[in-house]
């Protein structure tokens, strides 16, 4: 009985390390998993964490939520705080490096009210998609919300002002009161002294800007002291609220070919500063005044019988003769005056009026033309220049011995009313004024006797009809009284019936008695109830009353 | 057995049911000592009175007695036939017409615009009493009304007690009539006085 025992090899790999294999490998893919539908990860620098919760505040395109801020953590060297934002996983390619992220919240600006509807559920963080194709991790959050998507279709253009108000970016740009873009950058330029503004046109208002468009600042309300009055002009109530930028064609004029991207406008101040563009070509005349030239100020109207042919330039006129300005001088009264007569507003076609009015200038001032002030608004005092043919001037001729040709004037305002009030005066003296006293005499005589007929027809009213309808009224307001009092009788008596000794008060009183008597009577019962509760159902079982004795 | 139960049940029902003896006594006073003579002629001078007010707690129908200091006793058995007041009020108003006065009560006087007398009593005590038997306490006013206003032209403090001439409540009400009685006489001299002098 000799048996061998087998010895068997251990295997090298046991079947039980299967299990811990496929545990490692479940682990991997879960794993995997969850890093694949976590989404990515980015991080927004922003200046402050103001409205944002880490874990709760969502990240939303269109109202969508597309991510959720993770953390929030405190960068001190850079006075920023870095949010850990996850992204979910379908909604990476929105991850452009020019993604733009702002914080919705409730705003008033000027733009209006907006994000009303997170004082309820918190702020959130608006993505908008950018165009490029490099994805980016790291985004800087703006603090303004960006005012025009990528996806809005517009025509970028520049302004530039010298002297027109700084205006904040979203300022409307109005075309004939009708928003059609906005001012999208706004800087200062230090080497030209002059603002420059980046203005979008929403597509398809960019056909309006033509290039021979013009733009100017419109405030909310225009108040416009000149010589042609107070005029205020307001315009919609957004425009009122906030202002805005005006872009029109010039008046009688149509649009131009369509400007292209980036053309370059000036902004101007006014509507009227933008309208002086045009009349470039002009000539200058000195007209000297043998008066005062209070109110007239430069950019006043030079008119010619009420149409506008130019402006004043200067007031006096900084011109110099043998080292001396010439309203300084002993052996020259008259103040000067540098008016521009600007040929684009006499005729359209500028170098035609030019011609016409330099061949006939002479003629016309050996006919008459002068030059005078005139008060254009006597609330402001201002006073404009107009040219007129006076019959009675005297003759004089255009002169030009000075650096500019000179136009001759006549007094006017005050000056001129003196010489008119001594004309009234030697007038008044040649009146017959005997004859107008008399004949004023006989018109008082005739009003007295009109006044004397006048008190005889009012005896006679009061004789007659009148005092008969005064005593027929009369009679009917005695009649009335007489009901009147009849109704207050019958008042008094009514009231009566409620006085003391009334049959109403003695019922009163009777039932008042009565009752007294039935609450006097139900004492006892009450008294005894008191003591003995089940009174009403069982005798009295009260003590006798203590009976009085004789002491 | 079983009809004895039920027998001893009808008992004790019947026992429980049953009055027991005492009964309730009502009192008022007597006319016997109001028939006095008319000993005045006042020429029909009105005299006017005002109810009689009680104080405190006589003022109930139920009689009242201290039987010893500070201890009321209110009766359960023994009532007055009608509310005192009224009582005392028709009792002074057919006393002061006996004595010769022409009494209208003032709540019937009407138009009161004359020179007249009005009489207003107040009774602070009615009860009686342990030691003195019947004591009556209060005040008594006598006003002149002129124009339509009453003017005080006599007040009186009054404190009458009466001891009992018998054991009781009959004794106790005799008693209290004669303070009264006592009382009124006083109200009758004075206001005579007072009407003599007018008639003067």
């Amino acid at each position: 009985m000799n048996k061998k025992a087998y010895i068997e090899s251990k295997p090298k790999f046991s079947v039980i390390w299967i299990v811990p294999v496929i545990a490692i490998i479940i682990t991997g893919w879960m794993l995997y998993q969850h890093q694949a539908n976590k989404g990515h990860t980015i991080f927004l620098k922003m200046e402050n964490a103001d409205g944002l919760i880490a874990g709760k505040t969502e990240i939303k395109v269109r109202s969508v939520q597309v991510g959720l801020v993770e953390s929030l953590k405190l960068q001190i060297d850079q006075n920023a705080v870095i949010a850990t934002v996850r992204i979910f996983k379908d909604y990476d390619t929105l991850l452009t490096e020019d993604t733009k992220f702002w914080t919705v919240k409730p705003r008033v600006d000027e733009s209006g009210i907006s994000g009303l509807n997170t004082l309820l559920s918190g702020a959130y963080i608006e993505l908008l998609p950018g165009e490029s194709q490099n994805t980016a991790t790291l985004f800087t959050m703006q603090n303004q919300p960006a005012l025009i998507a990528p996806d809005i279709e517009g025509v970028r253009y520049k302004l530039k002002a010298a002297n027109a108000e700084v205006l904040d970016v979203g300022t409307g740009i109005f075309f004939r009161n009708y928003k059609i873009g906005q001012v999208e950058t706004a800087s200062f330029n230090e080497k030209t002294l002059e603002m420059d503004y980046g203005i979008f046109i929403n597509s398809p208002y960019n056909e309006l800007i033509s290039k021979n468009a013009i733009f100017w600042v419109n405030s909310g309300v225009e108040v416009d002291l000149s010589t042609e009055g107070i005029k205020v002009s307001t315009g919609s109530l957004s425009k009122l609220i906030k202002g805005g930028i005006s872009v029109d064609y010039p008046p009688n004029t149509e649009a131009d070919t369509i400007a292209e991207q980036s053309t370059q406008y000036k902004l101007h101040k006014n509507f009227a500063v933008a309208l002086e563009r045009r009349f470039d070509l002009f000539d200058l005349y000195l007209v000297e005044f043998e008066q005062s030239i209070k109110g007239l100020k430069p950019g006043a109207p030079v008119e010619y019988r009420g149409m506008r042919i130019g402006t004043v330039e200067q007031v006096p006129a900084q011109l110099v003769r043998n080292g001396q300005p010439l309203y300084f001088q002993q052996d020259n009264t008259s103040i000067p005056v540098l008016i521009k007569v600007e040929y684009g507003r006499i005729y359209e076609v500028d170098e035609q009026a030019k011609k016409y009015w330099q061949s006939n200038i002479e003629k016309w001032i050996k006919n008459g033309l002068r030059a005078s002030l005139k008060s254009g608004n006597l609330l402001t005092g201002a006073v404009y220049i107009e040219l007129d043919f006076y019959n009675a001037a005297k003759p004089e001729a255009i002169a030009k011995h000075l650096v500019y040709p000179v136009l001759p004037s006549v007094p006017s305002g005050f000056t001129a009313l003196s010489e008119q009030v001594m004309a009234l005066l030697n007038k008044l003296n040649n009146l017959p004024i005997d004859d107008t006293l008399n004949e004023a005499h006989e018109t008082l005589t005739a009003y007295k006797q009109l006044g004397n007929e006048t008190e005889r027809l009012i005896k006679n009213l009061n004789n007659k009809k009148v005092s008969e309808k005064v005593d027929k009224n009369l009679t009917q307001l005695q009649g009335t009284l007489t009901q009147l009092t009849s109704s207050l009788k019958q008042f008094e008596k009514t009231l009566s019936t409620y006085q003391q000794g009334s049959s109403v008060m003695d019922q009163l009183t009777d039932t008042l008695s009565e009752l007294e008597s039935l609450s006097n009577t139900l004492k006892p019962v009450t008294k005894g109830l008191n003591e003995q509760p089940n009174m009403l159902i069982f005798d009295k079982s009260t003590t006798e009353d203590p009976v009085p004795r004789k002491r | 057995m079983r009809l004895a139960i039920h027998a001893c049940l009808l008992s004790l029902f019947l026992v429980g049911c049953s009055n027991n003896s005492t009964s309730h006594q009502y009192y008022k006073f007597s006319e016997q000592h109001q028939n006095a003579a008319s000993n005045h002629e006042f020429n029909n001078q009105v005299v006017y009175l005002e109810d009689v007010t009680i104080l405190g707690v006589a003022n109930q129908q139920a009689i009242v007695q201290y039987t010893q200091p500070n201890v009321v006793n209110i009766a359960s058995f023994h009532f007055w036939a009608e509310h005192p007041e009224i009582m005392l009020t028709q009792l002074t108003q057919n006393y002061l017409s006996k004595q010769g006065f022409t009494v209208v009560p003032r709540s019937l006087a009407g138009d009161i615009d004359t020179k007249q007398y009005s009489v207003k009593l107040v009774i602070n005590d009615f009860a009686g009493h342990y030691e003195k038997g019947a004591v009556l306490n209060g005040s008594w006013y006598l006003y002149q009304l002129k124009r339509g206003a009453s003017h005080l032209v006599h007040s009186k403090r009054f404190a009458i007690d009466n001891a009992l001439k018998a054991d009781g409540f009959n004794a106790l009400i005799t008693a209290h009539q004669t303070n009264w009685e006592v009382l009124l006489q006083d109200i009758e001299a004075v206001l005579a006085l007072r009407l003599n002098q007018n008639n003067e």
